[in-house]
């Protein structure tokens, strides 16, 4: 096996990269990378379809945000898509900076990796 | 010429018994001649009592079957030396027009049954000298013979609990499969010496409850990689199932829904649908309650063969002792590309995976403190995404969140199998520790709650020694007494020339 980084950790690590790029920059580009039948789950909400997410990320109440990644792991699955898990924190305007956990699960369609399923939570417990 | 009424009796209706008046004549064996025509007329109208003096065996068999009292001695049908088996039986097998079989087959299943432990003994019945003797074969991988054997299990004992059909070159089971909805109570199965070939085999009988199975000596077993593939593989067919081959499996992650769990609402999390929620919230309180119990072998259960289980945890120069335990190899350390020291470890294969889990320090999980998002991936996978508080229980200091996405495939009990595993260690942010444990989760036998500070764990120290109480009992004393030492002291002296605490809270 070498170091040779496998295949769906080169491909997890260059999405996650491409994926917080945008996010902090322009978010509304963020399509791209889902299809109509990505599902979000941000923060314990669900959303379906690129519109819907695209939507969803664009209104979130913040102009600046910035993430930093602490860890990121990368898993293939027996269908041949890759489960990307990160861990990192995050500062949005000028809040504090907060901890979150994020993974993804990236399939390959026409040759191109999308994003099918997303999920997003803070490193807070919501209790209340 | 009765004997056959046991089975005869379900052509004439349960009530009657068929039985001849036989008199002061049962022991004689030459009674008159009767022709074809009489003999016929008796079997079709009479009924009469089994004389008693044939009651030898009539005890032990009463409880086969409380409808029809069986006499076995009169199993040589009266008469019959006058005329020919060969005759007499299919004359019989016409008259009764349900399939056959002799008698002398249910008389040998019956001297093989054991009433007291209701099983049914068939090992090798094919050489039983009763029926060998008789040229009577019993070949039980023959269909009708199996048919005709579960007839009679289904017709006189079907409340059947035990059932031993080792040695009889058995090739399918598909007869067997009939044993699910008549003899719904059996629990343990003996095929082991048989030859049966394929797993697949065994899912014709799926739907029995059974808690014991002896598969050994058939060449399906050799079909498994490793005893615990083939283990795990009979245990998703029998759920309930707690020996196999004569050796006791460690309790099974049962996905019982008979079985009611009580969880603390996850607040905030999505769960798709409620369904889904009931579902998934129970396989997260018991996997999570192996998980912590001290010996996570039996997570196997819940794992997929193939499963790839990831763990991954930072290390920064601040904090460095906090996940030591998580660091099993500094090479790997060395390794990694990351600026900021990780520490990754991959796993493949369930066996691999449980190996690595179970040398994880033991944990305590915080119920309360589940999130829990899931998503559907496939028609059949779902995504469980799940954040949780962990305690490790040597040093209560550390309270380390963990961040854990399952990717689960139905399994095929109805529940839940993991396939993907990816853990993500790290230490809980001070907000997750304020409201860490605020239930009171219960202490183990002697350490202190996690959630003291240095100042107050130096108070129960003091107040332990001065009191010979234990740690806990102190804490609680101080607790109770709003952590006012000598108002603690002083209701303890109280207590305590009272005879009001017990010998089980001071320190030996």
């Amino acid at each position: 096996m070498g170091d040779q980084t496998p295949l769906w950790e080169q491909i997890g690590s260059s999405f996650v990269q491409h994926y917080y790029q945008m996010f902090d920059s322009d978010r509304s580009q963020l399509g791209s990378i889902y299809i109509d039948a990505s599902c979000l789950t941000w923060e314990g909400q669900p959303c379906q379809g690129k519109r819907a997410i695209v939507e969803k990320l664009t209104s979130l109440p913040f102009t600046k945000i910035a993430h930093s990644i602490t860890a990121q792991d990368h898993q293939p699955t027996p269908d041949n898509c890759i489960l990307s898990m990160v861990v990192g924190q995050l500062k949005a305007d000028d809040d504090h900076i907060i901890g979150f956990h994020q993974c993804f699960i990236l399939k390959n369609i026409n040759d191109a990796w999308v994003c099918t399923n997303d999920m997003f939570r803070l490193a807070v417990h919501n209790f209340g | 010429m009765s004997c056959s009424a046991i089975l005869l009796g379900e052509n004439l209706g349960k009530e009657t018994a068929v039985w001849t008046e036989i008199g002061d004549e049962a022991e004689e064996e030459d009674g008159e001649d009767l022709s074809e025509e009489e003999i016929e007329a008796k079997l079709a109208g009479s009924k009469s009592r089994c004389v008693s003096s044939h009651s030898h065996l009539v005890n032990l068999l009463c409880d086969w079957s409380n409808r029809i009292p069986i006499c076995l001695p009169c199993q040589q049908i009266p008469h019959g030396t006058k005329y020919d088996k060969k005759w007499l039986v299919p004359a019989l097998q016409d008259i009764c027009s349900i399939p056959y079989t002799p008698i002398q087959v249910s008389q040998c299943m019956s001297k093989r049954f054991d009433c007291s432990q209701q099983a049914l003994d068939l090992k090798s019945i094919h050489t039983d000298p009763d029926l060998v003797s008789r040229d009577i074969k019993v070949v039980l991988n023959r269909k009708t013979n199996m048919e005709a054997v579960i007839k009679i299990i289904e017709g006189n004992i079907p409340q059947l609990t035990s059932l031993n059909l080792s040695h009889n070159c058995i090739q399918r089971l598909d007869e067997l499969s009939e044993l699910v909805t008549k003899v719904p109570h059996l629990k343990v199965l003996n095929l082991s010496h048989n030859d049966l070939k394929s797993e697949h085999e065994l899912d014709k009988l799926k739907g029995l409850k059974l808690v014991e199975l002896w598969l050994v000596r058939n060449p399906l077993c050799d079909l498994f990689k490793d005893p615990s593939s083939y283990v795990s593989a009979v245990r998703q067919k029998f759920p309930r199932l707690l020996k196999l081959d004569g050796n006791d499996l460690p309790p099974h992650i049962g996905f019982d829904v008979d079985t009611p769990t009580t969880l603390p609402p996850c607040k905030g999390s999505c769960f798709g649908s409620d369904d889904a929620k009931v579902y998934i919230q129970r396989f997260l309180q018991q996997y999570y309650s192996v998980y912590d119990s001290g010996d996570r072998q039996s997570l196997l259960g819940a794992y997929h063969d193939e499963a790839l289980f990831s763990l991954t945890t930072p290390c920064n120069v601040q904090n460095p002792s906090g996940l030591r335990e998580y660091f099993k190899d500094s090479r790997n350390l060395k390794r990694t590309k990351d600026s900021t020291m990780r520490f990754r470890l991959l796993k493949h294969t369930r066996l691999n995976v449980v190996a690595l889990l179970n040398e994880l320090p033991k944990t305590q999980h915080d119920i309360t403190s589940f999130t829990v998002d899931v998503n559907a991936y496939t028609v059949s996978s779902r995504l469980i995404c799940h954040t949780l508080i962990v305690v490790d229980d040597k040093s209560k200091e550390s309270i380390r969140a963990f961040s854990r996405v399952f990717i689960t495939v139905p399994a095929v009990d109805s529940g839940l199998c993991i396939i993907n595993d990816q853990l993500f260690i790290r230490m809980a942010t001070t907000k997750e520790i304020s409201r860490a444990f605020v239930a009171p989760v219960p202490p183990p036998s002697s350490s202190q709650v996690p959630t003291l500070t240095a100042p107050q764990q130096e108070v129960v120290s003091t107040f332990s020694l001065k009191s010979g109480m234990k740690l806990e009992w102190s804490l609680k004393c101080l607790q109770d007494n709003e952590w006012d030492l000598n108002k603690a002291a002083h209701i303890f002296t109280q207590l305590k020339t009272a005879g009001k605490i017990p010998d089980v809270a001071f320190m030996k």
